[in-house]
């Protein structure tokens, strides 16, 4: 891009994680770029108290291992999605006590005999059912919108196991939701 | 986007939190890698070259404080270079020059604009039509409104080829009064989602303020009105918020997740800047969704909206002539004495 005659560099994600060790300042910018969408994923899947401090160890464990980092992907978005996905388990407790909330208070909202339940609260008991090795990969897609490609790098796996584990993902909770 | 896909982000996003500032993050961040080993690469001696391009640019910085006038002028151009996020905090500095609406006075909006309708055939079929209409708004501090719309019977084009060949027996769209003037509080509510007090009231914290666009625009019953953010903001911009607001408003925005910064255009001949976001509409007819780009088009040196446009997008796949049909609104703001008075041409 050029502003006033002057070109303006806007580097690679692998560029700023390879000047980070010399330029603090290169991982601030990393850090600003990314940070919303990694705070929103655990946001949305934890609650915002949580989101806090698992955003700040998912970009303090890219800091620790930005060397290992792919430098021909130029987003880095879902290898630090894989990270937070990591610091996820810890706070698995935490995510099964919000979709279980989800699932009673959706589930029992007033409804009249003709008025159907609110689906989202079976999809919240739904997810709670699902094993997690299949549920990850639905839910890097459904909130973060990763493709199938960059969900297999953020969880190391190849893709064809993504597209199937998400479709039986999406399987059970049809059936879920239609029970 | 699957339909399941789409229930698991409705459901995850239903108590909607607001990222943070990113400094209370970074600041733990960097108490994490400074406990860590790689404290070692944050604290590592500066080598020679780069000190001596540490001090150049805190020289830099230093003269920039000492000569605030050298620094970006409130009319220069933000580099494209810029995200979202950093150019809508630029266009809050900038701040907007509109002036706070006086009691008793009204704050007139009015453009032209081209909406998605439906309308329902001579074989009672439905269907989806692009429509212009000169549309005009009046809002008053207590609770007045007047809105006139001016619009043009004959679509002007058509999400699908279906949606074309069904209006080929159109009879006559139902529209509602051209011109309407209320002083209902629960009309007000329904167009700004609030009271009049209510959107005095709205707090200048970017943070507050987005938890209250997010609750205003769930709390909204029309439920295939577009409940996102930015529709939020627009409309709360057509209200006599105070100033403050209106920057604020930009900063809140700011905060906002898949907010998206697109290329400069112009606009009338004048320069301006986009943001964007990704939406999701009921169809008018039909179950499903729509998909849209919902695009602000903003003055760069004020800040002000000026257009706005919603950008039909393909659920999948590549993009389609048909879809990619445009909603567009362009429009000029000012404070006028009466309900019935119009700013000067100028």
């Amino acid at each position: 891009m050029v502003e006033n005659g002057t070109a303006v560099n806007n580097p690679t994600d692998a560029e700023l994680l390879a000047s980070s060790a010399e330029d603090t300042e290169a991982f601030r910018a990393f850090f600003e770029r990314h940070y919303r969408a990694v705070w929103s994923f655990l946001a949305w899947r934890f609650g915002d108290s949580e989101a806090d401090d698992a955003c700040a160890e998912t970009f303090a464990t890219a800091f620790k291992d930005r060397e290992r980092y792919d430098d021909g992907i130029a987003d880095a978005r879902p290898w630090l999605l894989g990270i937070a996905v990591n610091h996820a388990r810890h706070h698995a407790r935490r995510e099964r006590k919000r979709l279980g909330r989800l699932a009673c208070t959706l589930s029992s909202a007033p409804a009249g005999p003709s008025v159907d339940l609110d689906p989202r609260g079976r999809l919240a008991a739904g997810l709670l059912a699902l094993d997690k090795r299949d549920r990850e990969p639905l839910l890097l897609l459904a909130l973060a919108d990763l493709s199938y490609t960059q969900i297999g790098e953020a969880l190391g796996i190849p893709e064809g196991t993504v597209r199937s584990r998400i479709n039986r993902a999406r399987r059970q909770l049809k059936e879920a939701i239609q029970e | 986007m699957n339909e399941i896909d789409q229930l698991i982000l409705e459901l995850y996003q239903a108590e909607a939190p607001v990222a943070p500032s990113s400094e209370a993050i970074w600041r733990s961040v960097e108490r994490l890698t400074g406990r860590s080993e790689t404290g070692k690469a944050w604290r590592r001696p500066l080598p020679r070259r780069l000190a001596i391009a540490f001090v150049l640019a805190l020289a830099g910085a230093l003269a920039l404080a000492l000569f605030p006038t050298h620094r970006h002028s409130p009319s220069g151009a933000i580099p494209e270079s810029a995200s979202a996020a950093e150019l809508l905090r630029v266009l809050a500095d900038r701040g907007s020059p509109l002036p706070d609406v006086p009691r008793g006075s009204f704050l007139y909006s009015g453009g032209t604009r081209i909406i998605l309708g439906g309308g329902t055939n001579a074989k009672g079929q439905n269907f989806n039509a692009f429509y212009r209409q000169d549309w005009e708004l009046w809002v008053g501090r207590d609770g007045s409104v007047r809105s006139r719309t001016v619009y043009e019977r004959k679509p002007i084009s058509f999400p699908t080829e279906r949606d074309r060949r069904r209006a080929k027996h159109y009879t006559e769209h139902v529209w509602g009064p051209a011109d309407e003037t209320t002083h209902s509080l629960r009309a007000y509510r329904a167009i700004f989602g609030m009271t009049p007090g209510a959107l005095r009231r709205l707090p200048a914290d970017p943070r507050a303020l987005t938890r209250r666009l997010l609750v205003a625009g769930r709390s909204n019953s029309d439920e295939r009105v577009s409940h996102d953010p930015l529709q939020m903001a627009s409309m709360l911009l057509r209200a006599p918020i105070r100033p403050a607001i209106r920057v604020a408003m930009l900063r809140a925005l700011a905060t906002l997740p898949h907010v998206r910064r697109l290329p400069d255009e112009t606009l009338a001949g004048a320069p301006v800047v986009a943001v964007a976001m990704r939406v999701r509409i009921h169809a008018f007819v039909g179950p499903g969704y729509l998909y849209y780009d919902h695009v602000l088009l903003l003055d760069p040196d004020t800040g002000q909206l000026i257009g706005a446009r919603l950008v039909g997008r393909p659920r999948s796949g590549r993009p389609s002539a048909a879809r990619d049909a445009t909603c567009r609104w362009t429009w000029r703001q000012a404070v006028v004495p009466t309900i019935r008075s119009r700013p000067s041409a100028s």
